[in-house]
C-alpha cells in the first residue's frame, strides 16, 4: 500500500512505485516531467511527488505521511519551498518566466529542497521556454524542477530531452471509482456510473458524482444523437446546447467576477455607488479582459466535455453493433442505447464520430460555436429515405 | 419634480418608471436595471440633491436592515435604498421586505432589482400590487431591437429612417447597452434627421446588407445574380468571413422551417421576428430539403473555416460555397 500522498491518484501503480523507490527519494533528478491525458492526476502525481520529498519523517519509507507540516502545507499551496505554478490565461508571458527562474536560485529555507512545479507547461511559449531552459541547464544545487503538460509532444524537444520523464496512464474505471468512494464517499453504483461516464478522468467523475445537475445536462447531452432526427429538431437542438453551454460557463464565472470587482473597488478606495474616475478606469478594463477571457476558456472547456461525450454515445453504439458483453462508457443508458443501435448502422456511427472531430477542429479554428454544433447535429440524422445521403 | 406617488401600474415601461415608494424592476436585461437606477437617481437628486443613497445586495440581506435603513429621520431627508439580487434574496428579506410594505416610509424609494425566475414570490406579488412594477425581460428578437432603437431616439427628439434603423440594428448586434451607446453616439455627433448614409458612415451596417444580399440571392437559387453580389462585396471591402455568417444565420433559418410543421405567426414568434420576415423566410425554404440544407450548413461551416485561415485562399473558399449552396437551392 503507497504511502498517503498517494491515496488520490487513482490507477497510477507504476508511476507510484518509481517515484517513491528510495533512490529516488535521496537523490532526485533535477528536472521532471509529467504527462498524462486531462483528469489522470498528472498536476496531483507532481505535488504528491513534492510532499514526499519534503516530508519531515524520518524514515524514508514513510515520506509522503500526509500529516507532517511539509505534507500539509503544500497541499494547501503554502510551503516557503514549493513553488506551485498555474496559468488561466491562455499562455505564461515571458516575465512569469523570469521571475520563476530567479526564485530558482534561492536557497531551500526549512524543507530538503525549493520544489518549483509548473502546471501547463504546454502553455509557455517558445521564447518563454528557452528562458526556463537555461536555467534548467544549469540547476542550483538544491533547486528541483517539475513540469506537468498532456503529453510530451507538446513541450519543445529541448525540454524533453533534459527532463526524466513520467507518463500517467488513463486509469481504470474500476480505480477512479474507488477513489470516489473511498476518498469522496460516494455510494458505489454512482460512483462506478460517473467513473465510466466520465471516461476515466477523475476530476469530471467527481463532478458528475457530486451535481445531480451536471449529470442531467450530461443526459441531455448524450440524448442529442437519439432525438435529433430532422433538420429542424438539429438547429433547434444546437441552439439549446450552445445555450447550455453558455449557461454553465456563466454559472461558474459570475459570482466570482463580481469578487473580484468589489475587491478592486475596495483596493482603489471607491464604493459600488461612485463613479469610476477616467483615470482609474484601464484597471476595470483589464479585469474586464481577463474575465472575458476566462469566460471563453470555461465556454470552450464545456463544448469540449459535451463533445467528449457525444464520442461517448457513438462509440458505445459501434461497441453494440460487435457485442452484448462489453461495459459501455453510458451503461446506465444500456436499454434505450440498445434500441437505437437497432436503427443505425455501423458506418452512421462512424461519420458521426469524424463529424464530431470536424466540428472539434473548427471550433478551435475560431467557427462560431453555434455554426460548428449546427453542422454536427445534422450530421447525427440517420439517413432514411427522406433524408438520403448527398 | 412631482412628489412621490403611490402608482398601482402594473409591467410599466422602464422609460417611465418615476419616483415612488416602491418600484420592483424584474427580468434578466441588467442594462434596463441599470438605466432604471440611473434614472431614479437623477429624479431624486434634481428634487433633492442631498438625497441619501444606499445599495446593497438583498443576496447578503440580513434580518432588520431594512428597518434600520428605512426609520423615518429627524428632518426628512429622502433616501433610495437600491436592493440588487432580488433573485437570490434571503429569507429575511422576504420576511422584512413584506413587513415594510406594510409601513412604508413616504420619505424613502424602495427600489428592488430582480433578475428574473420566482425566487420571493410572495413578496413580488405584493410589490406588484403596492408599487410600480417595470419588466426587464431580455430583449432578444430583431424587433425588440429596433424598437429599443426607436424609443432611443425619440427619447432624445430626433428622427431616424426605418432603414437607417435596421441597418444600426445589424451592425451593433444583440447588446443592448451597446446599442444604446451606437444610438447616443449618432444623437450628439449628428445633425437633422439620421438617414442609412449616416449610419453606414459611422458603422459600416451596409457592409452586413450586402453580406445578406449575397446570402438572400444564393439561397433563392439565383446562382447568376448570387456571384455577381459575392464579387461587388468582396471588391468593397467586405470580408470573407462576414459572408459566411450571413450565410449562416440566413441558413439557420430556412432549416428551422424545412421540416417543422409552424405556420408564419408560429415561425415569427420562434425567431423572434416581423411577420414580413418569417414570411420571406418560408418562402426560401420551399426551395429547400431537408437533407440539402443540412448539406448547404456542413458547406458553410466548412467555408467559415477555411475563411478563417484553413485555406489559403479566403476569397476563392467563400466562392466555391457560394456556387454551391446556390446550386443546391431549387434541387429536390
Ligand atoms: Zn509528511
Amino acid at each position: 500500500m503507497a504511502n498517503p500522498v498517494w491515496h488520490s491518484l487513482a490507477g497510477q501503480h507504476a508511476v507510484i512505485q518509481q517515484l517513491s523507490h528510495p533512490e529516488t527519494m535521496t537523490s532526485p533528478t533535477h528536472a521532471w516531467l509529467f504527462t498524462g491525458p486531462p483528469g489522470s492526476g498528472r498536476s496531483m502525481a507532481a505535488r504528491a511527488f513534492a510532499q514526499t520529498l519534503q516530508c519531515e519523517q524520518q524514515e524514508i519509507s514513510q515520506r509522503g505521511c500526509g500529516t507532517c507540516q511539509a505534507c500539509v502545507t503544500i497541499a494547501a499551496g503554502t510551503h516557503a519551498d514549493v513553488n506551485i505554478v498555474t496559468t488561466e490565461k491562455v499562455q505564461y508571458a515571458i516575465d512569469d518566466v523570469r521571475e520563476l527562474v530567479s526564485d530558482a536560485h534561492d536557497r531551500p529555507s526549512t524543507g530538503r529542497w525549493r520544489i518549483i512545479i509548473i502546471e501547463d507547461a504546454d502553455r509557455m511559449t517558445e521564447r518563454a521556454t528557452n528562458v526556463l531552459l537555461k536555467a534548467i541547464e544549469e540547476p542550483p544545487e538544491r533547486t528541483i524542477w517539475m513540469l506537468s503538460a498532456p503529453s510530451p509532444a507538446d513541450v519543445l524537444v529541448t525540454i524533453r530531452s533534459r527532463t526524466r520523464h513520467i507518463n500517467l496512464v488513463i486509469p481504470a474505471v474500476e480505480d477512479v471509482a474507488q477513489l470516489l468512494v473511498g476518498r469522496d464517499g460516494i455510494e458505489a453504483e454512482l460512483a462506478h456510473t460517473c467513473a465510466r461516464a466520465s471516461q476515466s478522468h477523475v476530476g469530471v467523475a467527481r463532478w458528475l458524482a457530486r451535481s445531480p445537475e451536471a449529470r442531467e445536462r450530461r443526459d441531455m447531452i448524450v440524448n442529442l444523437p437519439m432525438t435529433v432526427s430532422s433538420a429542424s429538431a438539429a438547429v433547434e437542438s444546437a441552439d439549446n446546447l450552445h445555450k447550455l453551454v453558455q449557461d454553465e460557463a456563466e454559472a461558474s464565472s459570475s459570482d466570482r467576477n463580481a469578487a473580484e470587482r468589489s475587491s478592486l473597488l475596495r483596493s482603489l478606495g471607491l464604493t459600488e455607488d461612485d463613479t469610476v474616475p477616467p483615470k482609474l478606469r484601464v484597471h476595470f478594463r483589464r479585469l474586464e479582459d481577463n474575465q472575458t477571457a476566462r469566460n471563453r476558456r470555461a465556454i470552450h472547456d464545456a463544448l469540449d466535455r459535451a463533445m467528449i461525450d457525444l464520442s461517448g454515445v457513438y462509440r458505445d453504439l459501434l461497441v453494440l453493433h460487435l457485442s452484448q458483453d462489453t461495459q459501455l462508457i453510458n451503461e446506465h443508458l444500456r436499454p434505450h442505447l440498445t434500441e437505437y443501435s437497432a436503427k443505425v448502422s455501423a458506418e452512421h456511427c462512424l461519420s458521426s464520430l469524424e463529424a464530431i472531430n470536424t466540428a472539434r477542429r473548427r471550433l478551435a479554428g475560431n467557427v462560431p460555436p453555434l455554426l460548428a454544433l449546427e453542422a454536427m447535429l445534422l450530421a447525427f440524422i440517420p439517413r432514411t429515405r427522406r433524408h438520403a445521403p448527398l | 419634480m412631482a412628489s412621490p406617488r403611490r402608482s398601482k401600474n402594473s409591467g410599466a415601461s422602464w422609460r417611465d418608471v418615476t419616483v415612488s415608494p416602491l418600484i420592483l424592476v424584474q427580468g434578466g436585461e441588467e442594462y434596463i436595471h441599470t438605466r432604471v437606477t440611473d434614472s431614479v437617481k437623477a429624479q431624486l437628486k434634481k428634487a433633492e440633491p442631498d438625497t441619501e443613497i444606499h445599495h446593497l445586495s438583498a443576496a447578503e440581506y440580513q434580518a432588520g436592515e431594512l428597518q434600520v435603513l428605512a426609520s423615518p429621520s429627524l428632518f426628512g431627508e429622502k433616501k433610495l435604498l437600491v436592493f440588487d439580487d432580488m433573485h437570490k434574496m434571503t429569507d429575511a428579506f422576504v420576511v422584512d421586505g413584506l413587513e415594510y410594505i406594510q409601513h412604508e416610509n413616504p420619505d424613502v424609494t424602495f427600489l428592488g432589482l430582480h433578475g428574473g425566475g420566482n425566487r420571493g414570490k410572495r413578496l413580488l406579488d405584493a410589490l406588484k400590487k403596492a408599487g410600480q412594477h417595470i419588466e426587464a425581460k431580455p430583449i432578444k428578437s430583431d424587433r425588440d431591437r429596433i424598437e429599443f432603437l426607436q424609443a432611443e431616439f425619440r427619447e432624445a427628439r430626433r428622427r431616424i429612417d426605418t432603414d437607417a434603423l435596421r441597418a444600426l440594428a445589424d451592425a451593433i448586434g444583440q447588446n443592448l447597452g451597446e446599442l444604446a451607446a451606437a444610438a447616443h453616439q449618432l444623437i450628439s455627433d449628428t445633425q437633422g434627421t439620421i438617414t442609412e448614409d449616416t449610419v453606414e458612415q459611422y458603422y459600416g451596417g451596409r457592409v452586413q446588407a450586402t453580406a445578406f444580399k449575397v446570402a438572400d440571392s444564393a439561397l433563392d437559387g439565383q446562382l447568376g445574380p448570387a456571384t455577381a453580389l459575392l464579387r461587388h462585396a468582396l471588391a468593397t471591402g467586405v470580408q470573407p468571413v462576414a459572408i459566411t455568417a450571413s450565410f449562416a444565420m440566413k441558413a439557420r433559418q430556412v432549416a428551422r422551417v424545412v421540416d417543422a410543421k409552424l405556420s408564419q405567426g408560429q415561425l415569427a414568434s420562434a425567431l423572434g421576428m416581423a411577420p414580413w420576415q418569417a414570411q420571406r423566410i418560408m418562402a426560401t425554404a420551399r426551395n429547400w430539403t431537408p437533407v440539402n440544407i443540412a448539406g448547404a450548413i456542413e458547406l458553410i461551416a466548412r467555408a467559415d473555416a477555411e475563411a478563417k485561415g484553413q485555406a489559403r485562399d479566403a476569397a476563392f473558399a467563400v466562392e466555391r460555397m457560394v456556387t454551391k449552396v446556390a446550386g443546391m437551392a431549387g434541387r429536390h
